[in-house]
């Protein structure tokens, strides 16, 4: 949620600068392309990081595993 | 105990599907050379943000930054069980492209679009350094 909210806040701040003739169209156009790969990596990141978790927890059993053998 | 300990096993088992327990067993570790060149490419980032009035030192800051950004992206690549992070710094690399096509085209970027790019490459190279730097070691 936090993630979505950074991104919205980044796209009124493109936004707001197109509106104030702070950027050209095109370079409106090339933000907007960057705010979706920011997209794109918020998501993989989030499954990255549960994988991590995945893998700690696995690790843990093998070591309790382990323990038990 | 003991039985306590192999029904704790057994159920992290036999609640996850296999294919993601597989991805995550077989993920690789920490990689120092990986994060450190994402830091690179960060730090660079937020240090030249004061310089977007200059255009010829913006668009030097792009090319260093495009140069940094193919060489974590082809780092990245070969790594067994390094898929994701290679996922990760593909779009790094295709970021920073962005922002160096846009000097590549013209001789008038504006310094807006400068701040607003590399603040965008400083976030994402933030987040990919969050998940670099918690991978087990």
């Amino acid at each position: 949620m936090n993630d979505l909210i950074k991104l919205e806040h980044t796209f009124n701040e493109i936004n707001r600068a197109f509106e104030n003739q702070e950027i050209s169209k095109e370079e409106y156009k090339n933000l907007l392309a960057g705010l979706d790969v920011e997209r794109i990596v918020t998501m993989n990141a989030e499954e990255l990081q549960r994988k991590e978790e995945l893998n700690k927890i696995i690790n843990a059993a093998i070591n309790v595993v382990s323990a038990i053998a | 105990m003991n039985r306590l300990k192999l029904l704790l096993v057994s159920s992290i088992v036999t609640i996850l599907p296999g294919c993601a327990l597989w991805n995550a067993y077989f993920m690789a570790g920490y990689d120092n050379q990986e994060y450190a060149l994402v830091n690179t490419i960060r730090t660079n980032a937020e240090l030249n943000v004061v310089m977007c009035n200059d255009f010829e030192a913006s668009k030097r800051t792009f090319e260093y930054l495009y140069s940094k950004g193919l060489e974590v992206k082809n780092f990245t690549q070969y790594i067994p069980d390094n898929e994701d992070s290679h996922k990760l710094t593909s779009n790094i690399y295709e970021l920073i492209k962005q922002g160096r096509d846009a000097y590549s085209g013209t001789a008038i970027v504006s310094s807006t679009f400068c701040k607003l790019k590399l603040q965008q490459i400083v976030r994402v190279t933030n987040t990919a350094q969050k998940v670099i730097g918690s991978k087990s070691r």
